[in-house]
């Protein structure tokens, strides 16, 4: 399936783009889908522990199987307030 | 108190604090605002430019506002956070509660603006004097990650 990714603030100028589509496996889970996004943008895996992740409206952990539905959304720790 | 009012907006403009309509029946309101302090990492600011997932943000402020008045047992939470550019000096949030007690509304308050920093996908940018502009740094990764995620 073809899942849509967005990157915010820091992460997408580390990107080096808005958003990538990437070709998941149908039951894929999070963390399948953070290793092909490493794989197309290395530099984004040495934030990898810091790194939140979002399904639509939804903050999602690293087990959450992506639906080919979902929106998913990548972001550095959160700093409102 | 019946009828809780929950009431979350992101904003461009400039924050004000809504009209109270001479409602003081609540027996504790407490304001809180939130500014943008004049130095950064000791260095002087311009202001901070304010960056959020909007869906995603307004879906988990009024996540954390209504857990806030089923918690305080509240009668009202208003929360304002603005995004865009906001000089130093200005207020980048606004927040409102009412409840029967002044305790449960400055606990409220605290608690709401410590799970706003938690939950709520926002991020700051200072702009400084010089017209450097840099990321901020970001906070340790451990406590970065809402508990849901662990």
């Amino acid at each position: 399936m073809k899942v849509r990714v967005q990157f915010y603030s820091q992460l997408r100028d580390v990107a080096g783009a808005p958003e990538l589509i990437v070709d998941l496996a149908e039951g894929g889970t999070v963390t399948d889908l953070l290793g092909k996004i490493y794989a197309k943008v290395p530099a984004l895996r040495s934030r990898d522990k810091s790194i939140l992740v979002g399904a639509g409206v939804e903050f999602v952990d690293r087990n959450y199987k992506v639906q080919p539905t979902d929106e998913i959304s990548i972001m550095p720790p959160v700093q409102g307030g | 108190m019946a009828n809780p009012v929950c009431e979350v907006l992101l904003t461009k403009a400039r924050l004000e604090a809504p009209k109270l309509n001479a409602d003081f029946s609540a027996g504790a309101i407490v304001d809180f605002w939130g500014t943008v302090r004049q130095l950064e990492d000791g260095r002087e600011i311009e202001g901070i430019d304010y960056e959020a997932h909007e869906v995603m943000a307004t879906h988990q402020l009024q996540s954390v506002a209504d857990e806030a008045v089923s918690k305080f047992a509240l009668g009202a939470v208003i929360i304002h956070h603005r995004i865009g550019f906001v000089s130093a000096g200005e207020a980048s949030l606004f927040l409102q509660v009412k409840a029967r007690r002044r305790q449960a509304a400055f606990e409220a308050s605290e608690w709401i603006v410590d799970e706003l920093k938690r939950k709520v996908p926002i991020w700051k940018r200072p702009k400084f004097r010089a017209g450097e502009r840099i990321s901020k740094p970001e906070k340790k990764p451990e406590s970065a990650i809402p508990a849901t995620m662990k």
